[in-house]
């Protein structure tokens, strides 16, 4: 994987500080073309002066803002435990994108919004120092505006933040900045809360919550809820503030969101636990009275887009998955009965070990029945699970190899 | 730097609507013997993709058959409507000349015409389709069988060169054995692979008589081919002459005069004998009195049963069996289900029924006579205009249950929403990043938070602009901007950086943000043929753009408006009566919409909100947006993208032109000015990227 750069189009179609129009791939052929014909004129000469004078003019306009959104990305990145500067900047850049959704505000409330945060991060000892560059003037490169940025990013590289206090203190103000928006988005109220500097830090270093739970709960897919569900059941998820009790209590709130009945996935699940956690306040979803559940073991990428629907509950696991929440449940016990689930759904092509597996369970228990879901079928909505009624046992897998071989 | 980068694929393929699912859906249901008959109203401006429509529900059905789920597949029979109701009407053949003693027979009447018309045209079709589906099954199926050695196997595609021939011929029932039972078919049959059977034997009913299925389908078609064909009786004389009963009477005479008749010859010769004798007679004379009495009886005796031999009965019938095309109508039922029960769906599909003459009217006629067939015995599909449409579905709303109610299963229209086509254009252009239709081998994967991405997820808006939403249109521009790399034709950055190309964008968003909106989406949701109309209005302002960029809001506007709907239906049959299908409280409600787009078009600020508004809704959903880079265009403007002049105030103006041109009431010497510095610019702008890599490197 090669390094990352940040250049005008990092800054531009990947993080979105400038904007994306006109394009910088672009502006680089009418500089060339300017360039080798000299004083030549050209058919479009025109067309690319006025390009090249209208991408000079915004980063003019927008000079303050790029220093301002790399030392902030800079100031972000350094709580990564490791990295070059570039990447540690590059991760930075990442999380304002992602956390302030940048691309869609336009230039002054990018620029409200950074400052804002630089003003935030002055507030740290570490970062007091750190100063935001002025505009730079018309067709020049003022010494103080690349000075500004070279001593912020210096400053950025080698301050010791944050400490181990530090961070347990951000990784808390996550969580519950996290439970706040879960709340809310449970209770149907559109409001996802101010980011606040905790969130930017645990999506620049990828912890938790931020690397299971997104800012804009509303664009959690079922496979991203699945994934929650499996980190409070299995506690494989480990990292920078990784807090297994509050797990137990985000997964069943998942499950919850997933459309599954959880009055009685409590007790299972252990979520009575003393300790308090950020999610206590976080209302359960009304149970739902669907008459199928579904499980549907993943092995491509079709349900990546598929949003929960609480007339169908779904839940996605891969096989991987799916053996290791089983062996966190009773012996003897699966996820099948436990949720309970009453239709598997394989995502084709399957391999044939889980066709195999899945016929023994379904044989042992008549009442589940078999789906699955094929690009041939496709649509990206999970009313195209199609279920196969099984006549005679023998018949059940019949449908479902023929779409394999397919 | 590559010149064109973004795949585009191959095979653009369909929009898919609801309306498609639907036919899709059902069709399935026909293959699957869930349904017996389905009658399908089809209709839609021109170019709206009707044909394709119903071409490709055929196409995805044969193709689920031949993978196996289908029981059985699907045979396209595809009918042209001017021939089944051709004008000037035919005439009924004249009627023959009644010979001595026979009754004249009466005139077929016009109406019983048009039907026989109406059901040799489905005959015939029907006749070429399943002699096609035939003859090339039997080929194919010799090409399967690996067994055979060349000679043999010439023998065989010989076979099947002559039924090809023949099945033109009306072979008879033996023949058609003959040759399937020399080729080897007669078991399994032509029409599906070994494969499939080896699956539907296990998966579904077994078919150990599949060949015998398809000789009697098979047959059955020919011999309703031969009905049409010409002047088709057949007569059995049956002659009977009804000699069991007169043997049986013999018998019984036989036996009663071998018995009786010496009996009674005796008996009366006693009887005589004995008188004479108790008449003092002589017992000689006596005697032979007694014996000339009893040889007078058997004279007497035979006499009797030689008159009873004479008497004999003697019946005769002559059938003539009824096989001419009246009688079509209930054939055709039974070659359907025999064609169904070897495995062939038919699917009828009769075309240009906007090319009929007074279709409205003869159409009732023709479904109400086969309303059995057409709706209950078979999957047909009747595709036409917004015109007859509209009349339908006027009738259905302003009476309780009219007969056209019953006609239609269902009645559908072809159009294409902007959310129908945004999701072919990301599949065409693969912009979900799934696996799914065949790529073109270049086609690659677009790296996220690339310039390619930026580019891709404007190109479906620039695409649409472009092709005014039009299905045709955009194949076409599809096509146009594929290169032969399976690429767009465009450069990296160009749509977000050409004043000739990034403009398109933006307005498109603006279209679908006013058709969009609650009161538009509502309209056309009750009156579905008025989007096409829609859709064409929210073009109107472009027209301008090409030529004096000058949009006049005022009445004179109107009356433009209105004839340029009424142009844009041109060539359609539907035109002549526009009206009809718009009236004029339909063409303001669309006026009062692009005064709509003209006010979005006017206030970059208000666009921009509306477009945050949407975009934050329909995330909520799971829904598309509208990309995120066309707010940034929008940002980057320097003017209005449409504005007006002092003292002109129902009059607009576009300010950069189609090739780009701003015309901007801005003073031009000072971006003269400023462009002629560009050298500045350049080095302005190296200077800036050289910092940042060193800062950031």
């Amino acid at each position: 994987m090669t390094a990352p750069v940040i250049d005008f189009t990092a800054l531009s179609a990947r993080h979105h500080i400038l904007p994306t129009t006109p394009a910088w791939p672009s502006v680089q052929e009418a500089m060339q073309r300017l360039e080798s014909h000299g004083d030549h004129e050209y058919k479009g000469q025109k067309a690319d002066a006025g390009l090249v004078d209208e991408f000079a003019e915004l980063l003019r306009h927008d000079s303050r803002l790029i220093g301002v959104a790399l030392t902030c990305a800079a100031a972000l990145g350094r709580a990564l435990e490791s990295g070059s500067r570039t990447e540690r900047i590059e991760r930075g850049l990442a999380a304002l994108n992602a956390v302030y959704r940048l691309e869609a505000l336009n230039q002054k409330e990018k620029t409200t919004t950074l400052n804002r945060l630089l003003a935030e991060l002055n507030a740290i000892d570490a970062w007091k120092e750190l100063k935001a560059p002025a505009r730079l003037p018309r067709r020049a490169i003022a010494d103080n505006w690349k000075s500004t940025l070279h001593e912020n990013l210096e400053l950025a590289s080698t301050a010791g933040w944050p400490n181990h206090q530090e961070w347990q203190s951000l990784s808390a103000a996550a969580w519950q900045s996290a439970a706040e928006r879960l709340s809310n988005f449970v209770t149907g109220r559109t409001d996802t809360g101010k980011p606040t500097l905790a969130d930017l830090v645990t999506h620049a270093t990828n912890a938790l919550p931020a690397s299971l739970l997104k800012l804009d709960l509303g664009s959690m897919t079922i496979v991203d809820w699945s994934k929650v569900f499996l980190s409070g059941l299995v506690r494989a998820y480990s990292g920078p503030g990784t807090r297994n009790r509050i797990s137990k209590r985000l997964a069943h709130r998942a499950l919850a969101i997933l459309g599954f009945n959880v009055s009685e996935t409590a007790e299972w699940l252990q979520v009575g636990s003393a300790d308090p956690s950020p999610f206590d306040g976080v209302g359960v979803p009304a149970p739902t009275h669907a008459p199928i559940c579904a499980l549907v073991i993943r092995t491509g990428p079709l349900l990546t887009q598929w949003l929960p629907d609480r007339e169908r509950p779904i839940l996605a696991l891969t096989a991987a998955e799916f053996a290791s929440a089983n062996e966190q449940l009773p012996k003897g016990q699966s996820l099948f009965h436990a949720l309970p689930v009453q239709l598997i759904a394989f995502e084709l092509p399957a391999e044939p070990h889980l066709l195999t597996t899945t016929k023994v369970v379904v044989r042992k228990s008549p009442s589940l029945q078999l789906g699955y879901i094929g690009e041939t079928d496709a649509g990206m909505d999970p009313t195209s699970i199609h279920i196969i009624a099984p006549k005679k046992p023998e018949d059940i897998f019949l449908p479902l190899r023929r779409m394999t071989v397919v | 730097m590559s010149e064109a980068s973004l795949p585009l694929d191959v095979d653009c393929g369909m929009v898919e609507t609801d309306a498609s699912r639907l036919l899709q859906a059902e069709l399935e249901r026909y293959c699957e013997r869930e349904l017996n008959g389905r009658s399908f109203l089809i209709a839609g401006h021109r170019g709206a993709g009707k044909t394709t429509l119903v071409a490709n529900a055929f196409l995805e059905a044969f193709k689920r058959a031949e993978r196996g789920p289908l029981p059985v597949r699907p045979l396209l029979i595809q009918l042209h409507g001017p021939d089944l109701l051709p004008w000037p009407e035919r005439k009924p053949p004249p009627v023959p000349k009644p010979k001595e003693g026979e009754t004249p027979k009466p005139e077929v009447p016009p109406e019983e015409m048009a039907t026989r018309v109406v059901l040799e045209e489905i005959t015939l079709g029907l006749h070429r389709a399943v002699a096609r589906e035939f003859a090339r099954s039997f080929r194919e199926a010799t090409r399967r069988k690996t067994t055979l050695n060349r000679v043999r196997r010439l023998e065989v595609f010989e076979m099947a060169a002559e039924l090809e021939v023949e099945l033109y011929d009306f072979p008879s029932a033996a023949r058609l054995r003959d040759l399937w039972q020399r080729a080897g078919f007669l078991r399994d049959g032509v029409l599906f692979r070994p494969s499939y059977d080896e699956r539907a034997r296990r998966a579904m009913a077994p078919r150990p008589d599949q060949g015998l299925r398809e000789l009697v389908a098979l047959h059955t078609v020919t011999e309703a081919y031969r009905r049409i064909s010409g002047e088709y009786s057949q007569t059995e004389d049956d002659k009977q002459v009804d000699n069991k009963k007169d043997e049986a009477t013999q018998a019984v005479d036989t036996t009663g005069k071998n018995l009786l008749q010496p009996i009674v010859s005796l008996l009366t010769g006693g009887i005589v004998g004995s008188s004479l004798v108790q008449a003092d007679i002589s017992p000689y004379i006596a005697t032979i009195s007694g014996l000339v009495t009893a040889l007078g009886t058997v004279v007497i005796l035979k006499y009797s049963t030689t008159r009873g031999q004479d008497r004999t009965i003697t019946r005769s019938q002559k059938f003539m069996r009824d096989l001419s095309v009246a009688t079509l109508d209930r054939v055709l039922p039974i070659v359907i289900e025999r064609l169904l029960q070897a495995g062939l769906a038919p699917m009828f599909v009769v075309d240009e029924l906007d090319k009929v003459h007074d279709f409205e009217n003869r159409a009732v006629k023709m479904v109400a006579h086969l309303k059995k067939l057409v709706a209950e015995s078979a999957f047909f599909c009747f595709l036409t205009d917004r015109s007859y449409f509209e009349d339908v579905q006027n009738q259905i709303s302003s009476r309780p249950f009219p007969t056209v109610h019953t006609y239609y299963s269902h009645r559908i229209f072809v159009m294409q929403s902007p959310d129908d086509l945004h999701k072919h254009l990301r599949k065409v252009l693969n912009l979900d990043g799934r696996a799914g239709p065949p790529q073109h081998p270049n086609a690659r994967p677009i790296a996220p938070g690339s310039d390619e991405e930026q580019d891709a997820n404007l190109i479906p808006y620039f695409l649409l602009y472009r092709s005014q939403m039009h299905p045709v249109d955009l194949q076409r521009e599809i096509s146009r901007r594929r290169t032969e790399k399976g690429e767009v034709d465009l450069k990296v950055g160009d749509i977000r950086s050409s004043w000739g190309l990034r403009l398109d964008p933006v307005i498109q968003a603006a279209i679908e943000l006013v058709l969009d909106r609650e009161v538009f989406r509502i309209r056309l949701e009750n009156k579905l043929g008025l989007r096409r109309f829609a859709h064409d209005a929210m073009y109107y302002l472009t027209r301008t753009r090409k030529s004096d960029r000058r949009i006049d809001l005022g009445p004179a506007g109107l009356d433009s408006f209105g004839a340029y709907l009424v142009e844009r239906a041109g060539g359609d049959p539907a035109a002549v009566n526009v009206t009809k299908l718009m009236n004029e409280e339909e063409r303001d409600f669309l006026w009062a919409r692009v005064r709509d787009l003209v006010g979005l078009l006017a206030d970059r600020a208000q666009l921009k909100s509306q477009i945050t508004t949407r975009n934050t809704e329909r995330q909520a959903r799971g829904l598309p947006v509208i990309p995120w880079a066309i707010g940034s265009s929008l940002d980057t403007l320097q003017s209005e993208i449409l504005h007006q002049l002092p003292g002109e105030p129902d009059i607009y103006y576009w300010t950069y032109g189609i090739d780009g041109t701003n015309y901007a009431p801005a003073p031009p010497a000072v971006m003269a000015v400023r462009q002629s510095a560009w050298p500045d610019d350049v080095t302005f702008i190296r200077a800036v990227s050289q910092t940042i890599e060193e800062v950031t490197g």
